[in-house]
């Protein structure tokens, strides 16, 4: 009897054990990232999967379903995303994957010309520590990745109805000899995802007072739905005669190549399914700029600076962002097909003295500092993926 | 009985530890190959460079990358890339990891490849036996000094060194880069060092 009540002890202990470990988790995601689960198929290994449903510690309205991988010649990559758009609804696929496939970092020198993921040297993925993590951080693989759960502010208000946004955001750190590059991925309760860039550490060595550029070079490859059915367009707006107009039209005239963002007509690009949502319309994201401004580059094989917006069909091996001239030069047809959209965010840095440099009496700089954090990035942003307002009563 | 729920705790513990291991391992990077695999499409590549001519001269492998996809019917592919010094060429390869063939071969001049460990290696030995350099860290014996290795691209056609391997060694203690370090560039292309005296080092 009194082995009984101790083994009885015994199992009660062992189910507090695992109650304990899989509460100490946010109760709306799962425990840990895991491998695919089954059904799914297998991307192949370091592919790490995340589901978080929205909003965090209450009934689930919205869910993400987020996969991920990282390496130090990358940092972290998004290897597919799923939404789904309330309780009752399947997962829509949204992406397929989304990285950086390169960071260019011209000096105002015209010499002075890096690749920070197409000529890697021995980079390193860093480990974070709660430091980074922060409040609301978790450290995942070794604390090689951080995953938070962010307040995002106000989603919505209307007099005394209010939604503030939640998102679950995936960041990691390349240690790029004297930069550390930040990548960060972000996925909103409202379907909407962010990928930001961010630039800091130690001015470079012997270039410390010099401007420079950091550019994040963007590979996105959106499958909405049926990823064969995907179609391109630009959007933009203007206003002659004080009457404002919007225009959507297929991007490039529906044949692969690049487009110039302007502030004057903001400038998006639209991914467009052929799925309809409950109301008819057609399924789309948009990519919205956040910019500092566009730079346009002329040194040998630079061209691919001279537009913001890129579009090419899907072929497994173009990754690489400094050969989308040549990609181009196909005139393949980017309507009603597998899509890729590249974007060039940038982001200039002007050294200045809150980057830690001092001069010395003999003109020579020192750097004892760190230059903040510069970001880049862009939004894409559902369009009647949902029938109505999402989170809304 | 006791045996028994001690059987199913160290069951779960054991489980719990599994389960946390995956989340608590570096990431596995998708696009590392094993040795072996790695030495046969290295092998599989070199040979078919060889048939189309490529492979000649200073060439190294710098890279192997895997593409992840959800596709439920795309084979497990890598891009191979090789730098070949002859014609500033970088040669991506595409192979069916699976069937073990190669997709297709693409030679772009100018395109920037990352460094192979064997060029990092020569710049490093190319400027530690350089005098100047030498003389330079002079004040720095007795310390732990690090070096980075960055490639640097020449954007202007009309340069000389352009189209050249160009590496920029960085001196380092920790993470702190040295003051009086000199700024040395290493030409891997014609194996000339280029040193930049200490107290000119500095762009000011």
């Amino acid at each position: 009897m009194r082995k009984g009540r101790f083994a009885a002890g015994l199992l009660g202990a062992a189910a507090a054990v695992v109650f304990l470990s899989l509460s100490a988790h946010s109760p709306h995601t799962t425990a840990q990232p895991s491998k695919v689960r089954p059904g799914l198929k297998s991307p192949g290994p370091g592919i790490y999967e995340i589901v978080q449903e929205f909003p965090v510690g209450g009934p689930m309205q919205t869910a993400w379903k987020v996969r991920y991988a990282a390496n130090a010649r990358v940092g972290l990559m998004i290897a597919g995303a799923w939404f789904k758009t309330g309780p009752r609804d399947g997962w829509t696929k949204i992406l397929e994957n989304v990285r950086l496939s390169e960071i260019f970092v011209p000096y105002n020198d015209g010499e002075t010309r890096l690749y920070d993921i197409g000529a890697a040297g021995a980079y390193s993925l860093e480990r974070h520590t709660q430091a980074d993590a922060g409040p609301n951080g978790k450290l995942l693989h070794n604390g090689q990745v951080v995953r938070e759960l962010r307040d995002d502010g106000v989603l919505w208000k209307y007099y005394n109805q209010v939604r503030r946004a939640q998102d679950l955001t995936l960041w990691a750190t390349l240690g790029a000899t004297n930069y550390n590059y930040i990548t960060e991925y972000s996925f909103r309760c409202d379907g909407s995802f962010s990928c930001r860039l961010g630039s800091t550490g130690k001015n470079l060595s012997n270039h410390e007072t010099m401007g420079h550029m950091h550019h994040g070079c963007w590979r996105i490859d959106l499958d909405l739905g049926d990823p064969q059915h995907n179609s391109a367009y630009l959007v933009k707006w203007a206003e002659r005669k004080g009457k404002a107009k919007d225009t959507v039209e297929p991007f490039n005239n529906g044949v692969e190549g690049g487009a110039v963002w302007n502030a004057e007509e903001f400038t998006r690009v639209r991914i467009q399914s052929n799925q309809k949502n409950a109301q008819g319309n057609f399924t789309s994201y948009e990519l919205v700029p956040l910019r500092h401004g566009s730079p346009r580059h002329r040194g040998h094989r630079e061209e691919f600076t001279h537009h913001d917006f890129w579009v090419t069909p899907y072929v497994w091996n173009e990754q690489y962002y400094v050969n989308l001239p040549q990609y181009v030069a196909k005139k393949r047809r980017i309507t009603d097909t597998n899509v890729v959209l590249w974007y060039l965010t940038s982001a200039y840095h002007l050294p200045r003295d809150e980057d830690g440099i001092f001069l010395g009496p003999n003109g020579q700089a020192q750097v004892r500092g760190v230059a903040l954090a510069t970001w880049c990035g862009f939004e894409m942003r559902p369009r009647n993926l949902f029938e109505k307002s999402p989170l809304y009563p | 009985m006791l045996r028994t729920a001690t059987r199913i705790l160290c069951i779960t513990l054991c489980g719990l530890a599994a389960a946390r291991a995956g989340a608590d391992d570096p990431p596995t990077d998708p696009s590392h190959l094993p040795d072996a695999e790695r030495a046969a499409v290295r092998a599989l590549v070199e040979k078919e460079l060889q048939i189309r001519g490529l492979l000649r001269g200073k060439i190294y492998l710098t890279g192997i990358d895997v593409p992840p996809d959800n596709y439920p019917d795309s084979p497990r592919r890598a891009i191979v890339t090789h730098y070949r010094y002859d014609g500033d060429l970088t040669i991506l390869t595409s192979v069916d990891l699976g069937r073990r063939q190669v997709l297709g071969v693409e030679a772009v001049p100018h395109m920037s490849a990352a460094l192979a460990p064997e060029e990092q290696a020569a710049a490093v030995r190319l400027a530690r036996d350089h005098a100047d350099v030498a003389a330079a860290l002079t004040r720095y014996r007795g310390l732990k000094v690090e070096v980075d290795a960055a490639l640097w691209v020449c954007g202007d056609r009309d340069a000389l060194t352009f189209g050249h391997r160009l590496v920029r060694l960085s001196y380092r203690q920790g993470r702190d880069y040295l003051l009086y370090a000199p700024r040395v560039e290493v030409d891997l292309t014609t194996g000339k060092v280029r040193v930049t005296r200490t107290d000119k080092a500095h762009d000011k």
